[in-house]
């Protein structure tokens, strides 16, 4: 396989990962209609056709469902006329099939002048990056994300239901809501305080606690700058460096608390062991959470508040009054 | 996905309101209902379900509007409210509205909503 750049290349690769093959890459390819017999469209030089660099994807056997995919690789941004020239192909594609639905994407890495958008919308093609109504500019490599993504959800989609996507606006719409979430999440890159294992993913305090909610405490581990809270389903909760990581995880070996550990019980923080917080919070169920900056608490069977700090660990009873329930 | 999942309100066919964490992880059983599941989050098909988005509406209603993809973004997004009309709705800042720009439509996102504009539903922007 031959490519003009590697834009095209890349493309082509992200392609066959997500579809899995049925994927065509041609250069200055004549497409022609399928079906050619309409007075309309008879011409001296015979019916419509165009020479075009080509992203070919098959979506789908039965009924036939190809995406047409055209790769701009500009210095700038993509403006309307190549919006409008996608379009015509698409559409006469389309008007003259044999049975044969054709959509249009459009992938742009430098993006799309605010132009295209009612473009794109009226004659309903994808534009990857999408318009946002504000300035967000996407990485390249965010950009092939969201063409993986959108080609595995279109297909998977379109496996499901087929016969509506082809109204305009339909599939522009398609393709914006499964690539709208790449600004927020572009930001939460940035963020970064939320992880979510096994991938490292950036998450939310809100999946964060949907994702503790309920499970049983087995184990509480500290090592050099981080403590851990292993979980009796197989999941675990860590803190440290400025960041709370949380999913699936085994339990590591337990070592023996190293210098700088450093454990607190009640309200007024006395000093306490590992061992003593974790006689206490063992067997106990995730039932609140909230995120302190400099630490996180759960809360214990509505009972207790487990601290993790980057040192060690704090547990306090919220039980009233207080100084009848002092640990 | 235009208001926080948090806000958002799904009944069935019959108007019984749906639990949407429940909902998730029993439709997220159905491998094929599954459009994206990665880094940026959680997309499921529901077209063939009879589920239902419920719209406040000035007369203090409901207007239900079949859904047919529920996704979940894996973090959170900025939160802004907005009173349309009658109702102040919580939406994420990158909500797209329609509003009317002279005689002709436009697209806004709600961060960008303005006292005064007048969406293309006839729904006045107030604050």
């Amino acid at each position: 396989m031959k490519f003009k750049n590697d834009l095209e290349r890349k493309c082509f690769e992200t392609a066959e990962r997500a579809l899995g093959g049925g994927v065509t890459l041609k250069h200055n390819m004549t497409i022609q209609i399928e079906t050619a017999l309409f007075p309309e469209i008879a011409s001296f030089k015979g019916p419509p056709s165009k020479e075009i660099d080509i992203l070919v994807a098959e979506l789908l056997d039965q009924p036939k469902v190809v995406l047409l995919v055209s790769c701009k690789l500009l210095s700038r941004r993509a403006e309307p006329a190549h919006v409008q020239e996608w379009a015509a192909v698409v559409q006469t594609m389309n008007r003259y099939s044999a049975g044969t639905q054709y959509f249009g994407l459009l992938v742009s890495p430098s993006g799309f002048t605010g132009g295209c958008e009612a473009w794109a919308t009226s004659h309903n093609l994808g534009i990857v990056p999408p318009l946002k109504g504000r300035s967000v500019t996407f990485s390249e490599e965010t950009v092939y994300r969201m063409f993986e993504r959108s080609l595995v959800a279109l297909r998977a989609r379109l496996r499901l239901r087929n016969d509506d996507l082809g109204v305009a606006p339909a599939f522009f719409d398609f393709i914006y809501r499964i690539v709208a979430d790449f600004e927020g999440h572009q930001e939460a890159e940035t963020d970064g305080r939320y992880r979510m294992l096994p991938h490292g993913w950036a998450s939310s305090f809100g999946e964060m606690y949907h994702a503790i909610a309920g499970l049983t405490i087995q184990d509480l581990l500290v090592s050099e700058h981080s403590t851990t809270v292993v979980f009796a389903e197989g999941a675990v909760l860590q803190f440290g460096a400025g960041q709370v990581a949380f999913g699936p995880g085994t339990q590591s070996p337990r070592q023996a608390p190293g210098s700088t550990t450093q454990c607190f019980k009640n309200i007024e923080m006395e000093p306490c062991t590992v061992d003593f917080i974790r006689s206490i919070a063992v067997g106990k169920q995730i039932t609140s959470a909230g995120d302190f900056g400099a630490y996180l608490e759960v809360g214990l069977d509505q009972r207790y508040n487990l601290g993790l700090h980057e040192t060690g660990f704090h547990l306090f009873s919220t039980e009233n009054p207080v100084e009848e329930h002092r640990l | 996905m235009a208001i926080p999942a948090e806000q958002l309100i799904l009944v069935d066919g019959t108007g019984r309101e749906l639990e949407i964490d429940r909902l998730i992880e029993d439709l997220r059983k159905e491998p094929k209902r599954v459009l994206a599941d990665d880094e940026i989050g959680l997309i499921l098909y529901v077209g063939d379900t009879a589920i239902y988005s419920l719209q406040a509406t000035d007369t203090g209603g409901f207007l239900a509007q079949h859904v047919t993809e529920i996704s979940r973004p894996r973090f959170s997004k900025r939160v802004l409210r907005r009173q349309i009309g009658a109702t102040v709705l919580s939406l994420t800042a990158d909500a797209v509205f329609v509003i009317k720009d002279g005689n002709s439509l436009k697209k806004v996102r709600a961060e960008k909503l303005e006292p005064g504009m007048v969406l293309a539903s006839g729904e006045k922007v107030y604050r």
